[in-house]
């Protein structure tokens, strides 16, 4: 496993996942008429996003994995990002985890972003693909 | 073309010279083929030794520590290691992971998967994965 590539991945992940946060929070502050946000809650949102980022270690392996099984870690690694995200944002009392609708409209967040960083890769995969097949073309014309 | 062949004083290493006014295109296409037989690579099935042409092969696999060629219908296993094929320097042949090396040449077309992979379709209709790593390798490869 090429930890160089990894880290460029992963990196990728953190920023649009914090940009992602970024803007539903400003959203957020928007709808609810607040001017600022304390500091204690921005670092709360940096380690985070480095938490969920972290979960894509899972989809990591030594060994090749086929399609299911990546499907299978997608999903593990999907349960565990909104795991994470509900556990801190309860012991940031952000939401109480007694109240289904916190928990439903978190997750949904959380899935809504898991699946925009992964159509962001799938895009970047597709550019890449269509890059690979032009030049193997012009190779065996 | 007059053939003349001639037995080496001992000591000394076997070679074919070729004595041409200039190198015409039979020439050249008997000169291709020496050139292949000596790229032949060596595959055995069901204990019998088959000697098959780079061209022909569609991508080599490893599995369990043992290596196998797989051509358009036929597969055959070599006693090479998947990095020792890979330092025979075949021009098309390139490692898309771990444990495949696939011929270029034969690649039908390429298809985005999950998680930066991509897979390939060969001409025989089989799919071989391109893992996330080495598509960024290929690129560089190929100049991009």
């Amino acid at each position: 496993v090429d930890i160089k590539e990894i880290f460029g991945r992963m990196s990728n992940t953190f920023f649009v996942t914090f940009f992602l946060i970024v803007v539903i929070v400003s959203i957020d502050l928007q709808l609810n008429n607040i001017d600022s946000l304390p500091l204690h809650n921005i670092f709360a949102i940096v380690i985070l996003t480095l938490l969920t980022t972290l979960c894509e270690f899972v989809l990591y392996s030594k060994k090749e994995l086929t399609r299911s099984e990546l499907l299978i870690r997608h999903f593990i690694c999907l349960f565990l990002t909104i795991g994470i995200v509900l556990s801190v944002a309860n012991f940031m009392r952000w939401i109480s985890l007694r109240e289904p609708m916190h928990v439903i409209i978190f997750g949904g967040l959380t899935f809504g972003i898991h699946v925009i960083v992964t159509l962001i890769t799938f895009c970047q995969t597709t550019k890449s693909t269509h890059q690979l097949r032009e030049k193997l073309k012009e190779r065996y014309k | 073309l007059k053939i003349i062949i001639e037995e080496p004083p001992e000591g000394v290493e076997e070679r074919i010279i070729v004595q041409c006014h200039n190198i015409s295109p039979e020439l050249l296409s008997v000169l291709n083929s020496l050139k292949k037989q000596n790229n032949m690579l060596v595959g055995n099935v069901d204990n019998a030794i088959h000697r098959i042409s780079p061209s022909d092969i569609y991508y080599f696999e490893a599995v369990d520590k043992k290596t196998f060629i797989y051509c358009e219908a036929d597969v055959y296993e070599s006693k090479h290691k998947l990095y020792e094929l890979e330092d025979l320097a075949m021009d098309d042949f390139f490692r898309i992971s771990k444990s495949v090396i696939v011929n270029l040449s034969k690649i039908k077309s390429l298809i985005p998967s999950l998680s930066g992979r991509v897979e390939a379709i060969l001409i025989n209709k089989e799919r071989v994965i391109i893992s996330r790593q080495y598509v960024s390798e290929l690129k560089k490869a190929l100049g991009m």
